[in-house]
């Protein structure tokens, strides 16, 4: 579905991503942990094709070069949740939501846009403040607001298998709201998605994702299938801090700072 | 906003702007009776029938399409820069139309002539090559990596302005006497010197700019999300951007080379109008059309009625009622920041 060989990205004379590799080819949550300024953004908005980027190296989205995509094809498959959600404008939150179906019906919604973007904001808890103008939501509310976006738009029958892209999700939410949140991320996985999360929370990635990525420096360090299969010490050098790994069930582990 | 409730809104705001354009049939240097609007159309009272056929009509339809104009080119500039303290003037479209044709009055024209004849639609041609060529240095001055820094645009937009207003101050030292009230005219705007002529020719860019951008509705919408967000949902930024600007560099070159500079209209009115009917662009549009020319037709009926046997500049009125706003928001925003 999405593979990348030797991706370097550059902004400027400033080198952010250095020979990443890496292919998935089935549907998938992929986390992305590193510590800040890893490269886990400049990873996800590549893979978006955001033109201010040079890249070098290959990204190919269903056998095809990114590059090649049109964008209004790609944008029928492949969704994207930026990490900063400030929108200037008094839209109402159910306009913003509805905004996810554009690709699909090119801003003429039908009463089957409309039930889409009501059953997502009901999935999502946004209903109650649907008329609510969306600059004067709480930074919780407008991530919530904008996942529903991104939902909506990979709701439709698409040829394509899907890809999203998330950075940082649950950044802005409650306890209650992040696991609501990866909670509907992961259910994408049925309807044939690839799902990319870069996420900072070790223990949230280690429930919700199936592989994880770790990045440092701009590089790739290390890819794990499952939560067990990952090495404390990679986890270790990653963060540059002792930790230790609990076994809480069979298949539930928990990671925490080692104190002393 | 639903649909009942714009449709109540556009009739509000028609009757408002039908009610405005009656008072600036009738108020002027040369009063009218409302009842004796009716009987001039079929009179033969020469004095009175000329001043409203030949002198308000067209005047008023002017600052209906102009107004109009102006608010939306606004609103557009607003929904691809995201940012609502954008507006034409500010990064240099108007200033740069109104100094190409100054400079194409003082220094070309009176040679050209001599070899060709020149029509009524150089003006305007010269006013968008004026403002293309000054949006262009503007936005490449703020374009840094490919992404248009919002602070780096209204700076760029300072010193482009300045730059323009200094070359219009070097003109006005060599310009004859004519040429001077016309660099004032040019500076300032005003609507005194519409007539048919420039009905006839804004006709059709009123009727094309605002269809065409329009048509751009969705995609502004979705490009308030930022770029990132739209590229992901399909609308190529680039391309957006470029097609808003140029068709802006258009409408609002021809709109300075008739009636000068007329600034803030573009700020003030779609900032009213969000708040009136949101911020979807199929309303903003439609109401920021509506709206902007209620606001430029009532300013140019002030401009031509305070004073006794003379007019007040139009641009001066308009600047007027946006600065405080101006100054508003930036209070607003202080407020946020602390």
């Amino acid at each position: 579905m999405l593979e990348v060989k030797d991706l370097s990205v550059s902004i400027g004379n400033n080198q952010i991503l250095r020979n990443v590799n890496f292919g998935f080819y089935q549907p998938n949550v992929v986390g992305i942990l590193g510590p800040n300024g890893a490269g886990k953004s400049t990873l996800i908005k590549s893979l978006c094709g955001l033109p201010q980027y040079h890249i070098d190296g290959e990204i190919n989205i269903l056998n095809r070069p990114l590059a090649e995509w049109p964008l209004e094809e790609l944008a029928k498959f492949r969704a994207l949740l930026p990490q900063s959600y400030n929108i200037p404008f008094p839209f109402k939150v159910k306009d913003v939501v509805s905004m996810g179906s554009y690709p699909h019906n090119k801003g003429k919604q039908s009463i089957i846009d409309i039930t889409n973007a009501y059953q997502i904001m009901e999935a999502l808890e946004l209903l109650d403040i649907r008329e609510k103008l969306y600059t004067e939501l709480s930074g919780g509310q407008k991530q919530r607001v904008l996942i529903g976006r991104v939902l909506l738009q990979l709701e439709y029958q698409s040829a394509y298998e899907k890809i999203v892209l998330f950075d940082e999700p649950t950044s802005s939410l409650d306890w209650r709201y992040q696991i609501q949140v990866l909670s509907l991320a992961r259910s994408l996985v049925l309807s044939n998605c690839l799902i990319f999360i870069a996420i900072h929370d070790v223990n949230m990635a280690l429930e919700y994702c199936d592989t994880l990525i770790l990045m440092k420096n701009g590089e790739l360090l290390n890819s794990f299938d499952t939560a067990e299969d990952i090495p404390i010490s990679s986890l270790e050098e990653l963060y540059e801090m002792k930790l230790e790994k609990i076994l809480l069930t069979e298949d539930k582990v928990l990671i925490q700072n080692r104190a002393n | 906003m639903n649909k009942g409730r714009f449709f109540i809104f556009i009739l509000l705001m028609t009757t408002v702007l039908l009610a405005t354009a009656t008072l600036g049939l009738i108020v002027g240097q040369y009063p009218i009776q409302v009842e004796d609007l009716a009987s001039v159309w079929s009179t033969q009272n020469s004095t009175a029938k000329l001043v409203i056929l030949e002198l308000r009509l067209p005047r008023i339809i002017c600052a209906i399409f102009i107004g109009a104009l102006l608010a939306v080119t606004g609103s557009c500039m607003q929904g691809i820069f995201r940012n609502p303290l954008v507006e034409p003037s500010f990064i240099g479209i108007s200033a740069g139309a109104a100094s190409a044709v100054v400079l194409f009055l003082v220094v070309l024209k009176p040679i050209l002539i001599q070899y060709i004849p020149l029509n009524e639609f150089v003006i305007p041609c010269v006013a968008f090559v004026g403002s293309v060529v000054t949006v262009k240095i503007v936005i490449n001055l703020a374009s840094i990596q490919g992404r248009i820094s919002i602070g780096a645009l209204l700076l760029s937009g300072i010193a482009v302005n300045a730059f323009c207003g200094a070359l219009m101050g070097i003109c006005i030292y060599f310009a004859d006497d004519a040429q001077l009230r016309s660099i004032t005219f040019w500076n300032l705007g005003s609507l005194a010197s519409i007539s048919w002529r420039e009905v006839y020719i804004l006709t059709p860019i009123f009727i094309g700019g605002l269809l065409y951008l329009f048509l751009l509705r969705f995609k502004l919408d979705i490009a308030s999300l930022g770029e990132d967000q739209a590229i992901s949902l399909g609308v190529d930024m680039q391309s957006l951007t470029r097609r808003v600007v140029y068709s802006t560099c258009l409408i609002v070159g021809a709109t300075v080379a008739f009636a000068g500079i007329i600034g803030f209209v573009g700020l003030l009115v779609p900032h009213i109008t969000r708040f009136l009917v949101g911020a979807n662009y199929k309303f903003l549009l439609i109401g920021s059309a509506l709206i902007g020319s209620i606001v430029l037709l009532s300013s140019d009926i002030a401009a031509r009625s305070f004073l006794d046997g003379a007019e007040l500049p139009l641009g001066a009125i308009t600047a007027l009622l946006g600065a405080p706003f101006f100054i508003y928001q930036i209070s607003k925003m202080r407020k946020e920041i602390i």
